[in-house]
């Protein structure tokens, strides 16, 4: 054989084995975690990018698991429906495990029963399923404006909000409750109307109570995922950054609520927190307290309930 | 090997090449196997019914209108607490006291309410308070946001016990309220909110704060067996009697493991006369629409319409008109000729009783006869000492007879200033006189010259009420009686220390050189300053001698100058009339006394259900309101007069203009001007009022007739020199006046600093006379006063300024001066004028201090 015989050879095989690669790599990536996190309130901005995330995670191929990581205070009650939805149809196609970071309180914790496992650390804050909103106001005509129906500028009664802030909170827990008995590694301990309460408990409370699968941060979600998923080898990736997505910066939170509150609908409900108080019209509202014995300030502020999270999105 | 098989080879692994990783990671690392299976999801049931369309139900049909002859006293409303609730949300409420003939009055704070305020700079009240309630059935208070002071307490205990109904209602979903701030006013009648709010989650009305009520008792036994829910509320407890509890599954969020709570309470004590009179309640929405309408809310509505009505005021002469039916006829004194403003005052009179429902008319003197009267009409009877002595028995019934006496000589008597009692010494309680109306004062003693000059009594305790008919042996003057003129026919001494007690209590400690030794002791007991207190001026103007003056002397011995005395007496008379007469000794005090009816200002009177006397000041009317309640701090020591008065002798001759610039005062603020009034006035100086509201500004002839003038004006919020009053200021002060502005701005010498708040003041030695017998340390400033902006720290030394008083270490700018006098004595042509600066209220003083200042000003104001 003579040498340019073999020079052409090893070229040809060398080109076969690099082309070979590139066609594996495209037919048979090596499978991926998706790692998302979200640590904001829940709100058309901020729910919007998440569900994109996810949709996309839901059709990649690559992304054989995601792993949820939630520091959320929740929102508005719509956009955490929103949410949720959107990862009961990725956990349809996906394992999608969750790992709360301090905080997963009504609406996000609406978000985190979503996963086909919970973790928690046992000092985070977990529950507070219900809903609020601002103090319905009685039907009323316009001077400067006519209407079709008795209704149609209020939308309702006094009392027909009233009830209608119930029945999403009835949906609320309806789901909750379905989500968290179907675990199978720590079904649900509680009735619907303990539920209801909405009561928020300490991680360690919320495992024994069914709240949550397990104690937990997020490598061992991210080995749930890839349990569930079946990988023995894959690689994690940040899936905003996958997609081209640029985290935000995070603003103090009761900034970001009364930024909220003034971009909501009117008479919208939410699903927040009950600890942070509920601005009117955007602005924090001096609320009298005892501790201040008449004199006005905010009531308690978000930052000081919520642990500061030692890092943002990968 | 052949070159053909030789290259076949090579394709094959070059084959093996391009297709090996995807085998080996398909079907040897498994990167596309996925061997997660989706769990089924349960699909959750969330449909939901909507809310149907209410299916209408006629209402039910009014009432008919109220039956009541007289109108009766409105439910007062108390929107001055700040409470954060519309008024609109009262209309339920309102309808039912309509159909009970009850109005709705909403009290609204007469002052800008900033959202800024701390609950301890909110203004007090209670003076307004005391006005609303005079002819009110009930108060009702929600969630006040600002909560009531101990005066404002003091009011509404007054009322209830009065026979005025309250409500108080802690509504935890009402903005700002606090169980704390409404138990304040809620505890003095043994109620207390709890901090907490109820729920329920098994049986509520659409929410878990909206939960039912289970049990009624007592007054709401009534409502047994009615479905009535409550919008949020919390529990009630203390000693008080259950009228509403809470369903068994209905919980309170911080009384864990307790059920049947109480949420409606009826309490009061037996010590304030309370007993039955106050209704708590946890829960304000249930009285508002939509709330109203649900279930059986309504009924709980008509229950608290019900207690409102049942209101029982007693009618005092302070309540007037609710003394009197519904025709009233008006009999006038016919022995004096009518003038235009009596026909006024008989024209307001008219108005006022027609707006409470009552029949006006004129009636002739006979009706005061038995025979003559109309049955089932009341009278209001206005006349003079003298004509209602012969054509009544008003006065003789009350034992008082009419004694005309010609007074040869001055006697000094006690100072009547309302000087508070030495420090930790019992208050000695005005005499209130018996409901019979019957003094059981001892005879006094008649003092002959030149009898050694008889004892008084102490001062410090209380007059002696029981009855006896020997001369009080403990009666010792306070100051050594002069002895009477020369050649005098007559010598016998009309006045009775004891006549004063009923105008105003002497307080000023008995002079060491007449004490007795139990005087002494107690005096000492009291804590009574030991310093020699000089003889005090006499409290009556020296009456020329031979000029007649009638007295009203009681058969107990006390006489009152009747021409310094209004009555009120109310009584039936002649079997069902009833009458309230009006009595005074001049037509300028008869009117004074339908002004005060009219205005129900008895203030400064001593008041029982039936009769009331009430001082008549210079110039008749009672314009003047009463002194200031702000500056609640014990006096330390009476004040001390001026050391160059004489015993037995005015302090000063010279006239003294005091100008209540009251033109600017909001309606209810009290006046500065009484405090100079009542200060000098009780010391002896001639002081002259004069109300810019009243009289318009004084002009400059009548200032420059005056040794010095007063201008007053630092109590009302509207407080500041300028216009018309600049003017005549400045002619006076050029024409070397002698000027004190008691103003929070005074004009001149105000400093270009922002307005701060004097919380303490201390003394400055640049005029020793104007601080003398004050406190060397701080002088502390109670209550919530305004900023006010501060005096200039450096004077222009050609002023001549001379500083007494700077605001203290924890005041608004510290060391600025507070009290200053600038003279004219560096000008080229001095005129001796004087003007004086006080930048704030002497109200605003503790009383002791603030009086002993105005006597160290007059000290040195009409020194020169």
């Amino acid at each position: 054989m003579r040498a340019w015989e073999i020079a052409v050879a090893a070229v040809a095989l060398v080109a076969c084995l690099a082309v070979g690669l590139v066609v594996a790599d495209w037919l048979a990536p090596q499978p991926a975690i998706g790692i998302v996190r979200f640590d904001a309130e829940i709100d058309f901005d901020t729910a919007t990018p998440l569900i994109d995330v996810l949709e996309r995670a839901r059709d990649d191929d690559q992304i054989a698991a995601v792993v949820l990581e939630v520091a959320s205070p929740g929102g508005l009650a719509t956009s955490s429906e929103s949410i949720f939805h959107t990862l009961i149809s990725l956990r349809a196609r996906k394992p999608l495990v969750v790992v709360v970071d301090g905080l997963a309180a009504s609406g996000g914790y609406y978000m985190a029963v979503a996963g086909n496992r919970l973790f928690a650390p046992a000092s985070s804050y977990i529950g507070n399923v219900g809903t609020r909103s601002g103090r319905p106001a009685d039907p009323s005509i316009s001077s400067d404006e006519l209407s079709s129906g008795p209704y149609k500028l209020e939308g309702g009664s006094r009392f027909d909000r009233i009830r209608q802030l119930q029945l999403v909170a009835d949906a609320f827990v309806t789901h909750v409750v379905a989500q968290r008995a179907q675990s199978t590694v720590n079904p649900l301990q509680l009735t619907a109307d303990e539920v209801a309460e909405a009561r928020i408990y300490l991680g360690s409370e919320a495992l024994a109570l069914g709240l949550i699968d397990e104690e937990g941060s997020r490598a061992d979600a991210v080995d749930a995922a890839a349990a569930l998923a079946g990988l023995t080898g894959f690689q994690t990736v940040d899936l905003p950054a996958r997609y081209g997505y640029r985290p935000q910066p995070p603003q103090p939170i009761d900034v970001a609520v009364a930024q909220m509150v003034a971009n909501a609908p009117p008479g919208a409900i939410f699903m927040l927190d009950s600890r942070i108080p509920l601005p009117a019209n955007g602005a924090v509202s001096p609320v009298k307290t005892q501790q201040s014995n008449g004199a006005r300030q905010p009531a308690t502020t978000f930052s000081s309930i919520l642990p500061q999270a030692e890092g943002s999105a990968p | 090997m052949k070159p053909t098989t030789r290259w076949l080879l090579i394709a094959l692994a070059g084959l093996a090449l391009l297709a090996g990783p995807a085998l080996l990671r398909i079907y040897w690392l498994g990167y596309t196997t996925r061997s997660y299976v989706p769990t089924e999801q349960k699909a959750a049931v969330i449909a939901a019914t909507p809310v149907p369309t209410i299916t209408p139900a006629a209402q039910q049909a009014p009432s008919a209108p109220p039956q009541n002859e007289l109108k009766r006293g409105p439910v007062i409303v108390d929107l001055a607490h700040g409470t954060r609730i519309a008024r609109n949300r009262f209309q339920p409420l309102a309808s039912a006291l309509a159909a009970r003939g009850l109005e709705v009055i909403f009290w609204t704070p007469e002052f800008l309410v900033s959202d800024s305020i701390n609950p301890a700079d909110y203004p007090d009240q209670s003076d307004v308070l005391t006005q609303r309630l005079v002819d009110a059935s009930a108060l009702v208070v929600v969630s006040p946001f600002y909560p009531y002071n101990s005066r404002e307490v003091a009011v509404v205990e007054k009322f209830v016990a009065d026979g005025g109904r309250l409500i108080v209602i802690s509504d935890p979903d009402v903005e700002g309220d606090l169980a704390q701030d409404a138990n304040i006013l809620a505890a003095p009648f043994s109620i207390v909110f709890n901090e907490d709010y109820l729920y329920d989650t098994v049986d509520n009305d659409t929410n878990f704060t909206h939960f039912f009520q289970g049990e009624f008792s007592d007054r709401a036994e009534g409502l047994a067996g009615s479905r009535i829910a409550f919008y949020g509320g919390r529990s009630i407890s203390g000693a008080m009697i259950p009228q509403a509890r809470t369903a068994s599954t209905t919980l309170s969020s911080l009384r864990t493991g307790q059920t049947d709570l109480v949420t409606v309470a009826i309490g009061g004590q037996v010590a304030n006369n309370s007993v039955g009179r106050v209704l708590a309640m946890s829960d304000f929405d249930v009285l508002t629409e939509p709330y109203v309408m649900r279930y059986e809310n309504r009924e709980l509505l008509d229950f608290v319409a019900s207690f409102l009505t049942g209101a029982q005021r007693t009618n005092t002469i302070a309540d007037f008109p609710a003394f009197l039916g519904k025709e009233v006829a008006l009999v006038i004194d016919n022995t004096q000729p009518v003038g235009a403003l009596g026909l006024s005052k008989a024209a307001e009179l008219q108005i006022f009783l027609e707006s409470t429902g009552r029949v006006f008319k004129l009636a002739p003197n006979s009706w005061l006869d038995d025979s003559e009267g109309e049955p089932g009409v009341d009278l209001i009877y206005v006349a003079g000492y003298r004509a209602a002595d012969v054509m009544t028995t008003l006065l003789s019934d009350l034992g008082v007879t009419l004694v005309e006496e010609v007074v040869t000589t001055t006697v000094p008597v006690a100072p009547v200033a309302p000087l508070p009692p030495p420090v930790d010494a019992p208050l000695p309680a005005p005499p209130t006189l018996p409901d019979d109306a019957t003094l059981l004062l001892p005879e006094p003693p008649v003092f002959t010259t030149p009898l050694p000059p008889p004892e008084m009594p102490d001062p410090l305790a209380p007059p002696e009420l029981t009855a006896t008919s020997e001369p009080d042996a403990t009666f010792t003057p306070e100051a050594p009686l002069p002895p009477t003129a020369p050649g005098t026919p007559e010598n016998t001494v009309t006045v009775d220390v004891r006549t004063l007690w009923l105008l105003q209590p002497p307080t000023t400690p008995v002079a060491p050189e007449t004490m007795t030794p139990e005087d002494e002791s107690a005096a000492a007991d009291a804590g009574a300053a030991p310093t020699v207190t000089p003889a005090a001026p006499p409290a009556v103007a020296p009456t020329p001698a031979g000029e007649p003056v009638l007295y009203l002397v009681r058969e107990d011995g006390i006489r009152l100058v009747a021409d310094e005395t209004q009555f009120f007496i109310q009584r039936p008379y002649h079997g069902d009339m009833r009458v309230l007469a009006v009595l005074g000794n001049s037509e300028q005090a008869i009117n004074a006394g339908l002004t005060r009816l009219l205005t129900r200002n008895f203030y400064d009177c001593i008041n029982q259900e039936n009769l009331v006397i009430c001082p008549v000041m210079p110039g008749g009317e009672p314009s003047l309101p009463a002194p200031s309640a702000t500056p609640a701090v014990t006096p330390t020591a009476a004040p001390v007069a001026p050391a160059d008065a004489a015993p037995g002798e005015p302090v000063s001759a010279l006239p003294i203009l005091l100008v209540d610039d009251d033109s600017g005062a909001q309606e209810g603020e009290e006046s500065e001007a009484a405090s100079y009034l009542f200060a000098l006035g009780g010391a002896g100086y001639t002081v002259d009022y004069w109300s810019t509201r009243e009289q318009g500004f004084p002009d400059d002839a009548t200032l420059t007739s005056y040794a010095w003038v007063i201008w007053s004006d630092a109590s009302y919020t509207a407080s500041g020199i300028s216009g018309e009053s600049l003017r005549l200021i400045n002619n006076y002060i050029n024409q070397g006046g002698h000027l004190t502005i008691s103003s929070r701005m005074p004009f001149y010498g105000v400093a270009n600093e922002p307005s701060s708040t004097i919380k303490d003041l201390v003394l400055d030695d640049d005029i020793p006379a104007l601080v003398a017998g004050l406190p060397s340390g701080p002088i502390v400033l109670t209550g919530s006063l305004p900023a006010v902006p501060p005096l200039e720290s450096a004077p222009e030394p050609s002023t001549g300024a001379r500083i007494a008083m700077r605001r203290g270490p924890t005041s608004g700018s510290p060391t600025a001066p507070v009290l200053v006098i600038y003279s004219d004595e560096n000008f080229a042509e001095p005129q001796g004028a004087l003007l004086m600066l006080f930048g704030m209220s002497v109200a605003w003083l503790p009383s002791d201090i603030g009086q002993q200042l105005i006597l160290n000003m007059a000290d040195v104001m009409l020194a020169e």
